[in-house]
């Protein structure tokens, strides 16, 4: 281990815990299990425990450990979603779910409570497709540039702008749906 | 990609939206989640490590028996020529520099 001199391995982890299970937690949605959070955490440690040896800096395994943490969720999303096939994506061409949406929600959205807004955004998150929800994180909770986004999900800068410029479309879009949608419920 | 790229409106939703994927969502750490996965490292590592200092092992044995078996049909051959002891080295020093490359560079 070329790190483990200055640092043990619980150290790594002490110190990057709090990021690996607030990212896998906001990419699996609030709706994912304590239990299964720590277990997926654990998978991204240990592997980046048999990939510790060819790290050189703190910046490239920070990276890394996005990185896995992104492919972790991917795989656990891949398997939910054939088990439950319930969700619709609103990556779907064929759905043509932007002439489905309504654009006149926009004061019903405005007038959502802070926490049943945030918990509509939730929720609208885990319908983008897995990339880009992977961006908006990356990019507003973690607070990542576009050119680390890049490096850790190995695409070219401009690919990240357009997921999240195309992911924060939607998600304002399907906002403005489920607003229309309670306003209407309530009337 | 042909999404449309044309810059999102500036208002309240927008304000709210950024705000909404910026607040991070709470996550506990069960306690002592470190202590437990570096110990479950440190079980799992002798495999690791093991298997990568057999392929070593197992590179360097094998360069090690290619020289010797280079230079001993170099010496059975009959009458060799100049240039063919010359390339006979160089090949043999390139075996030696392959050999220490491998065997020192990180293991993956």
């Amino acid at each position: 281990m070329s790190m483990g001199s200055a640092q043990t391995f619980e150290q790594i982890v002490e110190a990057h815990q709090q990021m690996v299970f607030r990212t896998l937690a906001r990419l699996l949605g609030p709706r994912t299990e304590q239990a299964q959070l720590e277990d997926l955490a654990q998978d991204v440690f240990l592997r980046l425990f048999r990939a510790l040896p060819n790290f050189r800096g703190e910046a490239q395994m920070t990276t890394y450990l996005y990185r896995i943490a992104v492919n972790v969720a991917n795989d656990h999303w891949k398997r939910s979603r054939r088990e439950d096939n319930r969700h619709v994506s609103l990556s779907d061409n064929e759905s043509q779910w932007e002439e489905r949406l309504a654009h006149s929600g926009l004061d019903a959205c405005e007038q959502l409570e802070a926490s049943e807004f945030q918990q509509i955004v939730e929720d609208n998150l885990q319908r983008l497709s897995p990339t880009e929800r992977t961006v908006l994180v990356l990019y507003h909770q973690e607070e990542r540039s576009y050119e680390q986004i890049a490096q850790t999900l190995t695409v070219p800068i401009n690919t990240v702008r357009t997921h999240l410029h195309r992911a924060r479309k939607k998600l304002r879009e399907s906002l403005l749906q489920t607003a229309s949608a309670s306003k209407v419920k309530a009337s | 990609m042909t999404y449309d790229l044309q810059p999102e409106p500036h208002d309240e939703l927008s304000r709210r939206l950024t705000h909404a994927l910026e607040t991070p969502c709470g996550v506990q750490i069960p306690h002592g989640f470190a202590a437990r996965t570096a110990a479950l490292a440190r079980h799992a590592a002798p495999s690791v490590r093991e298997r990568a200092r057999f392929s070593s092992l197992a590179i360097q044995l094998s360069f090690a028996v290619l020289i010797v078996a280079m230079l001993g049909l170099n010496l059975l051959a009959r009458r060799p020529s100049e240039v063919a002891i010359v390339t006979e080295i160089a090949l043999a020093l390139e075996f030696v520099a392959l050999t220490t490359w491998l065997s020192l560079r990180p293991h993956r």
